[in-house]
């Protein structure tokens, strides 16, 4: 606001004296004009699909809506993905915060390497995500044969739905905290280990409450991508209706069935999902600033 | 409890941060390590604390070797230079965290905690901000928690790391004041980092001065100050001219200027003289070989003394001299003046490895 | 020999402070090699069996051909439209005020919490030729390559913004500043202060998106209709590959776009180092 009306001021002074080239922001017209294309891009790309999906969703009514919401394959992609998110979400989690801890409280060569490694399932294609644990584990490797003979399968079912999502969202719990992890500094640590506490103590007590907004955000983002994972899963399900079909499969299966009614219903609940995770991530984007700007005064 | 480091090296890479060090701190003394800054003297605090481990070496505490003890079993004091205060705790519960985390057969009563913590409020004079978060204290509050926090674990030695580094030179100067108070009433045996030399004087018993990882003086203040023992020490200790010169003879000689010094051999040498060690003579007669002639260029009356700067006539060298009040008026000086400088005291070092 | 290599392990053991450290890097080593290092590894195995000429023969098929060129052509399209929009998007967000700034700054990250397929099927209805926006335009978009430009515009756009606004935020006003008194005009101090500094965030940003467009899936499928040699993109090659039990040809095709992304994501730590080098007082 401030800086804003200074700038006006500046500019309104200019223009009644001789020209002057101290103008620390643009013009009124030029910031209005950008603003609008920022927004009409927004508008265009982001806020219309997703005011779209709700509208496709209820466009028959909300009896259908929630007849469809209600269906047993919809149920039952729903149990099937927080059956996934319960299983991958933890695990992830409890490797996510280890890696970064491992990464930024120790020196080891090849740390920087390590980093790049843990990242790489956030860079390359989830295709290839679900299509290397079907080489894996498929009937046509060494190991799958292995694991046929001894009956045990480990794609084209939920073990291997949970296995593609833990590939996917590896990264990103890690990736949140590395930044904050490495900004604080191992001091905190060191005095907590002067005076007496044990490495786990000192991890829960003193490293845990410094980060804790941070990791509860990568939670955040790892339940999201769990949810919303399509390319993995898709490889490695191998689409059997009702019975492997995550919520991201159930609407494709929906989508190419002409169903539209349920296949945007259940887009609007996973929509839904998104926008509360984003809420969530701006309150604690909030509660984290809030600590920070404590901590600087 | 006494500190005794035995031979202690540390290099990371090609670069040597210790130097074959060797100290041994008596019970209940206050020692100041000081050096101007990569010299190495936080390295041999974190060194003894366990929080990171020499190359080669030993550690002593009271005779015990503890060179590879793990961080815990050195019971060690460490109060850092920016406080390391868990903000997420309030400060009776920072004061109150060593004590918490001991395992149960050591651990306190939690009535005996409190005690503790009121006690430990007590001596760091913060006994109403028990129940606030260190964000909300000034930084020298949060020093004085951060000490007795260290110290509520009963150290058997208290470490300080630049502990007043990073406060405003008032707030300093009071707690260097209650520091020495505090010394003498805990008694504790004690190492201080600093690059801050008037802290040093004040408040060590002895001071190791520590440039490039080696020892290069160990002594009472009065003495590090009166005879420094190289050219490091003169130069790093208080202000200081310096003359270049050469010892020929068993005299240094500059230009017509000779003076008698121990040193033998010939060499080039470098002159320490400081600034409060000269006399002013009004320049009538032509100079002895004793002194320079040189012209005042400067006046700065700033304080008890009078700090002059002066040029010499003969190669334009700058010369700061210190009078006290009373020899500069009764000298009457003015700017432009010409005068003779005599050195009164005069340390002459051989110039090689400077 | 022996003696001086045991006594520099004691020295590497000894380094850490915190204790555990054994214990951590372990397990995390263990997790990682066992979850991504072991089966990306497969993609490698499983080529190599093939044989140079064999791989060569699966992925010069004219199919696979127009599959990359596809990919590769709409992902730098879609990118480099991020890439002016992103940037823009990040300067009006951080130096502007105007209604609804935090709403849009909140949503931009829902690319990456909403559901590909979500957005996959809702694009596809939108532009189709009765959709909502469809039916305004006077030229086919779903079923068609600018449909999956479209798509990857969509799934895109938080990147270049997400790394270009921190760079803005902690950019100090005194450069533009001195350039302003200097006698620059505004425009000449954005393209000697604010560009400078800016432009290796950008690129990151733009070489991610690019990755990461690369190798989508969901929100291509549904709006590019899946027309061999028109609208299949190298991802859709490999399910449709994996779909008719042709692993070699599914692998070799996989193989390219991980190397493709390995390129990428060098050329990003490359670049970073380079500003980090030269900006290293900052």
């Amino acid at each position: 606001m401030t800086e804003l009306s200074l700038s006006q001021k500046t500019h309104n002074f200019a223009r009644v004296k001789t020209p002057m080239k101290l103008v620390l922001t643009e013009p009124k017209w030029v910031q209005i004009l950008l603003s609008l294309i920022v927004v009409a891009f927004i508008s265009l790309f982001l806020i219309l699909p997703l005011i779209y999906i709700f509208a496709a969703a209820l466009s028959s009514g909300i009896h259908i809506y929630l007849n469809s919401i209600t269906s047993p394959e919809t149920l039952s992609s729903i149990y099937l993905t927080l059956t996934v998110v319960a299983t991958v979400v933890p695990l992830n989690t409890f490797f996510g915060v280890l890696l970064a801890w491992t990464v930024t409280k120790y020196h080891f060569k090849g740390k920087s390497l390590m980093i790049t490694l843990a990242d790489l399932p956030f860079s390359i294609s989830p295709v290839i995500g679900g299509l290397i644990f079907v080489l894996l584990f498929g009937d046509h490797g060494t190991l799958g044969k292995w694991l046929m003979a001894h009956n045990i399968q480990l794609v084209f079912n939920t073990a291997g739905i949970v296995i593609a999502s833990l590939f996917v969202t590896y990264p990103f719990v890690a990736r949140e905290l590395i930044p904050v992890m490495e900004s604080r500094g191992t001091q905190e640590e060191e005095a907590s280990l002067i005076l007496g506490a044990s490495t786990l103590r000192t991890f829960f007590k003193v490293t845990v409450p410094n980060i804790k907004w941070g990791l509860l955000y990568g939670i955040i983002l790892c339940s999201a991508r769990t949810i919303g994972d399509f390319g993995a899963v898709s490889v490695i399900s191998g689409h059997i209706v009702g019975q492997t079909n995550t919520m991201p499969l159930q609407v494709e299966a929906f989508y190419n069935g002409y169903q539209m009614e349920a296949a945007f219903a259940l887009s609007s609940l996973m929509s839904v999902v998104a926008l509360a995770s984003l809420a969530l991530k701006g309150y604690f984007d909030w509660k984290s600033s809030r600590t920070r700007s404590i901590d600087i005064k | 409890m006494s500190i005794e480091l035995k031979n202690i090296s540390k290099s990371y890479g090609s670069c040597q941060i210790l130097n074959h060090i060797n100290l041994t701190i008596q019970t209940g003394e206050l020692v100041a390590l000081l050096g101007p800054s990569g010299s190495g003297k936080t390295s041999l605090l974190r060194v003894l604390a366990g929080l990171e481990y020499a190359d080669e070496g030993s550690i002593l505490f009271h005779g015990i070797n503890l060179t590879d003890a793990p961080i815990k079993k050195r019971k060690a004091g460490f109060v850092f230079q920016h406080y390391a205060l868990f903000n997420t705790m309030t400060i009776r519960e920072n004061i109150a965290y060593g004590l918490k985390v001991k395992s149960r057969k050591f651990r306190p009563s939690k009535r005996a905690i409190h005690e503790k913590v009121d006690q430990l409020l007590h001596l760091v004079r913060l006994e109403p901000y028990g129940e606030r978060y260190p964000s909300q204290l000034s930084g020298g509050q949060r020093q004085r928690v951060a000490l007795a926090r260290a110290l509520a674990i009963e150290p058997h030695i208290l470490l300080l790391d630049e502990p007043f580094g990073a406060l405003d030179a008032k707030v300093r100067k009071e707690l260097r004041q209650w520091l020495r108070q505090l010394h003498r009433q805990v008694k504790m045996t004690s190492l201080l980092v600093t690059h801050d030399q008037e802290e040093a004087f004040e408040v060590a018993d002895r001071i190791v001065i520590i440039n490039k990882g080696q020892i290069e003086q160990i002594g009472t203040p009065s003495q590090v100050y009166e005879k420094p023992v190289n050219s490091f020490v003169y130069d790093f200790i208080g202000h200081v001219n310096r003359v270049r010169g050469t010892i020929r003879d068993g005299q240094f000689i500059n230009g017509n200027f000779k003076i008698p010094v121990e040193n033998t051999g010939s060499t080039d040498g470098i002159a320490f003289i400081r600034p409060d060690q000269f006399s002013i003579k009004a320049a009538n007669g032509h100079a002895a070989n004793r002194a320079w002639p040189a012209t005042i260029t400067h006046i700065h009356p700033a304080g008890s003394v009078i700090r002059l700067e002066l040029e010499r006539q003969d190669d334009a060298q700058s010369i700061e001299v210190e009078l006290t009040k009373r020899e500069f008026s009764q000298l009457s000086l003015i700017k432009s003046q010409r005068v003779f400088l005599e050195p009164k005291q005069i340390k002459v070092f051989a110039a090689d490895g400077l | 020999m022996f003696q001086s290599q045991l006594k520099s392990r004691a020295k590497m053991k000894r380094r850490q402070i915190i204790p555990g450290f054994g214990l951590t890097f372990g397990l995390s080593l263990s997790y990682l090699s066992l979850l991504v290092l072991i089966p990306l590894s497969m993609i490698f195995i499983y080529t190599s069996q093939l044989g140079w000429d064999g791989f060569l023969k699966q992925i010069s098929q004219p199919l696979v051909l127009a599959a990359y060129r596809l990919s590769f052509t709409t992902a730098l399209a879609a990118s480099l439209i991020n890439l002016v929009f992103g940037t823009l998007t990040a300067w009006v967000l951080v130096r502007y005020s105007f209604p609804g700034r935090k709403l849009i700054d909140g949503l931009l990250d829902l690319p990456f919490a909403l559901p590909t397929s979500v957005a996959g099927i809702t694009l596809a209805t939108l532009y189709a030729t009765n959709g909502w926006i469809g039916r305004l335009l006077p030229f086919k978009v779903s079923y068609t390559q600018t449909g999956i430009v479209i798509a990857l515009i969509l799934i895109g756009m938080p990147f270049v913004v997400r790394i270009v606004e921190p760079v803005l935020q902690n950019m100090e006003k005194e450069g533009e500043e001195a350039s302003a008194v200097l006698g620059a005009n505004r425009w000449q101090t954005l393209i000697h202060i604010v560009f400078p500094k800016i432009r290796a965030a950008a690129f990151s940003g733009f070489a991610l998106a690019f990755s990461w467009a690369l190798g989508e899936y969901g929100s291509v499928v549904f709006i590019a209709g899946n027309m061999p040699f028109k609208t299949e993109s190298a991802p859709l090659v490999i399910m449709q590959k994996l779909e008719a039990f042709d692993y070699d040809g599914a692998t070799s095709v996989a193989l390219v776009l991980l190397i493709a992304s390995f390129l990428i994501l060098f050329l990003i730590n490359f670049s970073q180092w380079l500003s980090k080098r030269k900006f290293a007082d900052q």
